[in-house]
């Protein structure tokens, strides 16, 4: 009864920052999935992209002082990243950013502090965005894309009220650019998923992709990322054959998605397919080895009875998460919750989400100091922080998971077993290895004593074995 | 502003691993190398400026005469060398020992080559790499970065090749992908879209400047005119193709297909170590073939110069059918036609000699169809065999010829014999043509009836280049009579044709003796 009353409270609180917030979502109902066409190729840019950038490069290599052409660089390269995940491309996109910006300074050069903003951004540092996207609020108040990057880099940030306040600046500034509606309802979209609103997260990124379909040129990449949100908010509402369809959507617009072909993978598994889903895992990881894909194709082996291949996805994670530290990342929430998620190294981990939270407050870093606590044997300030991360009512299986696990190990098993039926009523398969340890939780939790009994392996691991 | 959605990932997906870009940091890789030294790190920050997830590969192809030679090379950062290490070690002893290594070098090679395309004249040509190398350089982190090498030849026959080359491996691996061709031995490259410079120094250097941008390649195309193999290219040819079927060794001590070109990288390396076998301190020269398979360097001495393909081995197989038109080759020896006139300069000296004598236009008409038809004669001649020029004294006699024209034009400014001289002269010539065409005019294309549309053409290039210089000289040359300083100019010019071609015949002369 108390979480449903906070919730409530959670609502009227969100209607008044809404309200605060300008002129909110528009009164006409938003369409709802079935109005989408169905999926087509769209075709890549690739050669376009080429000549350009190779026409681009040319310039400034003959004037090093042309910085238009910089920030055309500097916009492709981040276009390119975000296609691929090509961390090359964010080194030019910053490098011609910078360039551009040591040519005229960002006063009468305000696309390249914008866009400095963004690869700022893109590269984790959310600190420097923010500071340079309140500059550019300062240069250009009466456009929208400032306050687009600022509420991106405080919604990271986890000054949830500030972000939302700055996309309703957003929102009110850039109502007839199409693309600018596009980006509005992309964000809109991303804060209802935080609020727990699943069904608006859903109008949201339909109409995103509607007006984006709408354009005469559909950019593909942004058609294949509201298509692959759309299938995120349905396996978080655990609807898996929808969820499935928006990513195979997804991968029709833009075939290698990385984004989609790791998201299909877990929904195969999910659905129950792990073989399949470890043939889109392995897909994804070959176009792009990020931890959390090659940590769940790790999980997938496991769980298939490959523990050798298991090992070896595992040791990768370690090793990438070595170069990270060895290039300089100061914080690393994956490498953390991988340690939380496998029982290993809990002070470590524990040490590592807890420095980051002291600058990234959003409520996924506090959920990963509480996940990390609980596996270091810290379960006051488990149950502290998992709060912190519920706050604001996301309905996020895993979040509930973690919520379920602590409160077992903080002896309250009503606590634990409530928050383990919500999640796995939730999305039951939302993770391929937590998932089947929260249902081995929850049949063991028919009997009440059994229930405190997986305090005894922190890992959980071996339990699952077939 | 266009911004499309930045899709920030609310559980940090791709936080530290998207920006890390390069690092440095020592500590145990795997289990399967014990020890590394720190400084390698430096020099991988160089390697690797493209990322630790990166493939970067280079194909080097080397036109020579009689033979084409691909030469791959791929670098895998540490990110995709830790996941090769770990499919390399088949025993699964969590150790990849050096017979593991190799044999994975075998089976890269034999993947690689079945997703290779060459095509010469059009005809497919199955590549099989061979000789695969492999050598481990340490990389950030106490990782490793893997560079692998193979190659792949095949025999070219005929005077004028169309090359088409495309690389199907692993094509949305991201990575600097880089293509070039380097004429050998006397190739000349006479069209295509295929770069001719190893921009990244063998995989080594890679500029990463904004505004310089970096290569995407996947495909080329080239067009050779390849000179005839002679005696002295055959022997080579002949070693070449002997050696692509000898063991490792032997071939490299051949014609060196791999040059080392990791020099930045290892200057700065200090020594890592295997397991079992020490390492050489230089990694990337030192592979571990050559201390497995140590063939004798056998370098036959050109056994059968006459035929340099005569070489039976399983993948150098029987002439390609030569399923191009002749056509094909004609617009080949057109070009080099053209570039032969267009950079010989005797030629040029000689012509505008011959132009610069006071005549009428039908005169000059004459003078220059006299030249031509006496030099295509004696280039068909000598080309087909009739005539052997004793090369050693036609090129002093061109120069002469040329100081010749240039005095007369000098001191009496016309000739009443211009006609006969011409003819005279460019007989000379044509021999002098000859010489160049014959080494690009093999027997082959002799024997499947190509030989004549080439020589044609070859003519034709050589009167297409002369004609458009008349038709720009002599108008010009006649508007400038108008005018007083057209005699003093003419003077001028004359005196440098007389100069240059007396320059000439005492160079040419010293190069007899």
């Amino acid at each position: 009864m108390r979480c449903v009353r906070r919730s409530r409270f959670m609502w009227i609180a969100i209607a008044a920052l809404a309200a605060l917030a300008g002129p909110a979502v528009p009164a006409a109902p938003l369409p709802n999935e079935a109005a989408l066409p169905p999926a087509t190729l769209l075709a890549s840019d690739d050669r376009t992209f080429a000549h350009m950038v190779g026409w681009l490069e040319n310039r400034v290599r003959k004037d090093p002082e042309d910085f238009v052409a910089y920030n055309k660089l500097a916009g492709a390269y981040l276009q390119r990243l975000r296609e691929t995940g090509d961390a090359t491309f964010l080194t030019r996109g910053s490098q011609a950013a910078r360039a551009s910006l040591a040519t005229l300074p960002a006063e009468r050069n305000r696309d390249a502090l914008n866009l400095l903003a963004q690869a700022e951004f893109a590269a984790h540092e959310f600190d420097a965005a923010r500071e340079h996207a309140q500059r550019l609020v300062r240069l250009e108040p009466d456009r929208a894309h400032p306050y687009q990057i600022l509420g991106d880099a405080l919604l990271e940030l986890g000054d949830y009220a500030a972000a939302e306040a700055a996309y309703g600046q957003m929102q009110q500034r850039g109502g007839v650019q199409e693309i600018t509606q596009v980006a509005t309802h992309q964000r809109l979209g991303k804060m209802a998923i935080l609020r727990g609103d699943l069904a608006a997260a859903q109008r949201s990124f339909t109409q995103a992709l509607l007006l984006a379909l709408a354009r005469p040129d559909p950019p593909r990449e942004t058609v294949a990322w509201c298509r692959w949100q759309l299938g995120e908010t349905a396996f978080m509402r655990g609807d898996y054959g929808a969820a499935e369809q928006h990513y195979r959507d997804a991968l029709t617009t833009f075939p290698r998605y990385f984004r989609a072909v790791a998201s299909l993978g877990r929904v195969r598994a999910a659905r129950g397919d792990l073989a399949d889903a470890i043939v889109q895992y392995e897909a994804a990881v070959k176009i792009l080895p990020d931890p959390s894909f090659v940590a769940a194709l790790g999980d997938l082996y496991l769980l298939s009875g490959r523990e050798r291949e298991a090992a070896r996805q595992y040791d990768l994670v370690e090793a990438i998460a070595r170069l990270s530290a060895a290039g300089g990342a100061l914080y690393n929430r994956q490498q953390a919750l991988f340690y939380a998620d496998h029982g290993r190294e809990p002070e470590k981990a524990y040490a590592m989400a807890a420095r980051e939270y002291e600058v990234r407050r959003d409520i996924y870093g506090a959920d990963a100091v509480a996940w990390t606590a609980l596996k270091a044997g810290r379960v006051d300030e488990a149950r502290a922080m998992i709060k912190v991360a519920l706050q604001l009512g996301t309905q996020d299986a895993r979040l509930l998971y973690h919520a379920a696990m602590i409160a077992n190990a903080a002896s309250d098993p009503m606590a634990a077993r409530d928050f383990l039926q919500r999640a796995l009523a939730l999305s039951p398969g939302f993770d391929p290895l937590q998932s089947s340890l929260a249902k081995n939780l929850a049949a063991a939790s028919t009997s009440p004593a059994a229930f405190a009994a997986p305090k005894a392996t922190p890992n959980g691991i071996a339990a699952v074995r077939p | 502003m266009e911004s499309p959605p930045s899709a920030p990932e609310q559980t940090g997906v791709g936080g530290g691993f998207e920006r890390n870009l390069r690092g440095i940091r020592a500590s145990g890789l795997g289990r399967f190398v014990v020890a590394l030294i720190l400084l390698g790190a430096c020099s991988s920050v160089a390697a690797h400026p493209l990322g630790n997830n990166t493939i970067n590969r280079q194909t080097a192809i080397h036109v020579a005469p009689a033979m084409v030679e691909v030469r791959y090379a791929m670098d895998m950062a540490e990110i995709p060398t830790f996941t090769e290490a770990q499919a390399a070690d088949t025993d699964l002893d969590g150790i990849v020992s050096d017979a593991e290594w190799t044999a994975y070098a075998k089976a890269w090679a034999n993947e690689v080559g079945r997703e290779l395309e060459l095509e010469l004249d059009g005809t497919r040509v199955e590549v099989t790499l061979r000789e695969p190398r492999w050598s481990l350089a340490p990389g950030a982190a106490g990782l490793f970065t893997l560079r692998l090498e193979a190659l792949f030849r095949t025999p070219v026959y005929g005077t004028a090749v169309r090359l088409r080359y495309r690389d199907g491996y692993k094509p949305a691996q991201i990575g600097w992908k880089e293509i070039y061709v380097v004429p050998v031995d006397g190739a000349i490259i006479t069209g295509g879209n295929v770069a001719q410079a190893d921009r990244s120094k063998g995989l080594t250097q890679f500029p990463d400047a904004p505004g310089t941008s970096f290569p995407s390649e996947l495909s080329a195309e080239a067009e050779f005119a390849l000179p005839r193999p002679m005696q002295r290219a055959a022997g080579a040819a002949v070693a070449a193709a002997r050696a692509a079927r000898e063991p490792v060794v032997g071939a490299r001590a051949a014609n060196e297909p791999f040059a080392a070109p990791r020099g930045a990288r290892a200057s700065a390396t200090a020594a890592a170590v295997v397991r079992n076998a020490p390492r050489p301190a230089v990694l990337g020269t030192a592979t571990p073939l050559d201390r497995v398979e140590v063939a004798p360097p056998a370098l036959p001495q050109a056994a059968n110069v006459a035929d340099p393909m005569l070489t039976a081995s399983e993948e150098i197989s029987e002439p390609r059918s030569r399923t191009v038109s002749i056509w094909q080759g004609a617009g080949s020896f057109f070009k080099l036609g053209v570039h032969h006139i267009a950079t010989g300069w005797d030629h040029l000296a000689f012509l505008l000699g011959l132009l610069l004598l006071r005549q009428s236009l039908g005169q000059l008409v004459r003078v220059v169809t006299a030249f031509t038809v006496a030099h295509s004669l004696t280039l068909a001649a000598a080309a087909n065999g009739w005539v052997t020029p004793p090369g050693a004294l036609v090129e002093p006699a061109i120069a002469l010829t040329i100081a010749y024209v240039g005095f007369v034009s000098l001191v009496w400014q016309r000739s009443r014999h211009s006609v006969a001289l011409a003819f005279a002269f460019g007989l000379v010539h044509g021999f002098g043509f000859a010489g160049a065409l014959a080494e690009s005019l093999g027997a082959e294309t002799a024997r499947n009836g190509a030989w004549l549309v080439n020589l044609a053409s070859f003519n034709l290039g050589i009167e297409a280049f002369q004609l458009l210089l008349v038709c720009i000289l002599v108008p010009t040359m006649a508007l400038a009579t108008r005018y007083a300083w057209s005699a003093a100019a003419t003077r001028v010019g004359s005196l440098g044709v007389l100069t240059a071609g007396l320059a000439w015949f005492f160079a040419r002369m010293v190069d007899v003796f």
